[in-house]
């Protein structure tokens, strides 16, 4: 960031689909630093070398490689009276999703990854009573794929029209607001209330054969 | 705002901190350092070999023996006094540059041993063999953009003068020469003291350069004031030695020893990584943002579900 720039702005939510960022948050380190601590505050190097147990240079050069990916930000920096000049970074989004789509397109391993994680996600239904045969989870698939990356893109291009206020809000006020606007935004979308009525009545089937049994 | 304001006192800050920190960490920095310079002078002995031998492979494969060869270099010195002075320049930075890059490298690694300990106040030595592997491509450019930025001007003078004069400046001429050679040294490495910590922040070399050179002009009194400093520490330091050499007015062999010794020590562990984290601590205050933290809300517990 040069002199006279602000912090980049940031978003609700966003959809990490590029496989090269992808391949970059495969390492658990980084995965940790941006999911684990800068969604939720914006922490300097020594803090989170302190709670990932690391070097501060290791930390130093993954937040070089998370900056570059555009996945973390330097948000503000402090001088200290010990001398020391720290650097607050932060996610540049409040939450990030994996993108189906672009995980789909990628080499093997990732798209290997997203297609196993839908099928854990449908039989996971399971333990909720919905029973999804395995000869059905390509069907489950091919329904809730389009839903996911529907309610993903409604959600992430919700705007946050001022950014200042928007960094000062607490963590807790942040999610309840957002969740708020979320429902709101993806009930105005017809294409979602349409996928999401095919998902359902998917599950009502399942979950109807399941009491007949 | 108030970080990036500079006056005698806050110089004098920036140097007592990084005085401070480099006496702090002076076992990783000579450790790092000494690492570094081993692996540079290995890469030298691979880049010299690969430059120089394929030279001697095609003056040797001439016939010609070292006849051939001597002949090969006494054509570039020529050059240099010929109007083909410009080529020399451009080949010799073509083969100098290459051979001094691991340097440029070593010195950019120290620059990020300095990050370290500006941002966290700790730094180990194998951390900079991390900042030398990781960053070797845009430190080695920057280095080559110092080294081409500090040179060229003042030879491309004495090349148009010395042309000008028929090889040989003497009298006025030379004084001037000096002088604007010394004036842009200083001037030039002081524009471009941000560079280094520019790279290691992950800016790019040309935009690391464009931003060094913008603020030594935005914020010339901070990124001037802490390099004339050093500059002046380090003149204050070789004087003595100036005076005690068998040149000076009080030659004393056996003190100008003892006294070069300490003094040595003193810049190579001591001035140097202080420079060095001066540069990086500088660099992070005026590059900084300077906002205010979010309120923070204890428990930190969400109300609303999907509504």
């Amino acid at each position: 960031m040069t002199e006279n720039q602000h912090p980049a702005s940031m978003k609700d939510l966003a959809i990490i689909d590029d496989p090269s960022t992808i391949k970059i948050l495969f390492e658990p380190t980084r995965a940790e630093i941006v999911f684990k601590y800068l969604v939720n505050n914006a922490m300097t190097v020594k803090q989170l070398a302190d709670a990932l147990d690391k070097n501060p240079g290791t930390i130093l050069h993954h937040i070089d490689k998370l900056k570059k990916a555009g996945l973390v930000v330097q948000e503000r920096t402090e001088a200290t009276v010990t001398g020391i000049v720290q650097r607050y970074y932060r996610a540049t989004a409040r939450e990030y999703r994996l993108g189906l789509s672009g995980m789909m397109q990628a080499d093997n391993g990732v798209a290997q990854f997203a297609k196993k994680r839908l099928e854990s996600m449908i039989s996971a239904l399971s333990v909720y009573g919905i029973e999804i045969p395995e000869e059905e989870a390509e069907d489950a698939i091919a329904i809730l794929q389009p839903l996911i990356e529907r309610e993903n893109k409604v959600s992430a291009s919700l705007p946050i029209r001022d950014q200042k206020v928007y960094r000062q809000l607490s963590e807790s006020v942040q999610k309840d607001a957002s969740r708020i606007m979320r429902r709101y935004v993806l009930d105005k979308d017809t294409e979602y209330q349409v996928l999401r009525e095919k998902w359902h009545s998917f599950l009502r089937n399942h979950e109807q054969e399941k009491q007949r049994k | 705002m108030s970080e990036k304001q500079t006056d005698f006192k806050t110089i004098l800050q920036d140097l007592k901190v990084s005085f401070r920190f480099a006496a702090k960490n002076i076992v990783s920095f000579f450790l790092g350092m000494l690492g570094v310079l081993i692996v540079s002078v290995l890469l030298l002995a691979v880049v010299a070999i690969l430059i120089f031998v394929p030279i001697l492979i095609v003056v040797f494969s001439s016939g010609g023996g070292f006849a051939a060869l001597e002949a090969f270099f006494l054509q570039v010195g020529n050059e240099w006094t010929t109007g083909f002075g410009i080529t020399a320049i451009g080949l010799s930075s073509l083969i100098v540059i290459p051979i001094l890059s691991p340097f440029f490298v070593a010195i950019g690694a120290l620059f990020g041993m300095g990050r370290e300990i500006v941002e966290s106040e700790g730094t180990t030595a194998q951390g900079v063999f991390t900042w030398y592997k990781s960053k070797f491509g845009p430190l080695a450019a920057a280095g080559g953009l110092l080294f081409l930025t500090v040179l060229i001007p003042p030879s491309a003078i004495i090349l148009v003068l010395g042309l000008g004069y028929g090889g040989l400046i003497i009298g006025l001429p030379a004084a001037g020469v000096s002088v604007f050679s010394t004036v842009w040294l200083v001037m030039s490495i002081g524009i471009l003291s941000m560079m280094f910590p520019a790279v290691i922040d992950g800016v790019p070399v040309l935009q690391a350069y464009r931003q060094s050179v913008r603020m030594s002009i935005d914020y010339f009194d901070r990124v001037f004031g802490v390099w004339i400093a050093y500059l002046l520490l380090g003149i204050a330091l070789v004087l003595p030695a100036v005076a005690l050499s068998p040149a000076g007015p009080w030659p004393n062999l056996v003190v100008l020893g003892v006294y070069g010794t300490i003094m040595g020590l003193f810049l190579i562990f001591i001035v140097v990584p202080s420079f060095v984290i001066a540069l990086n601590r500088v660099y992070l205050i005026l590059s900084g943002d300077y906002g205010v933290p979010r309120d923070e809300e204890h428990p930190s517990i969400g109300m609303v579900g999907g509504v």
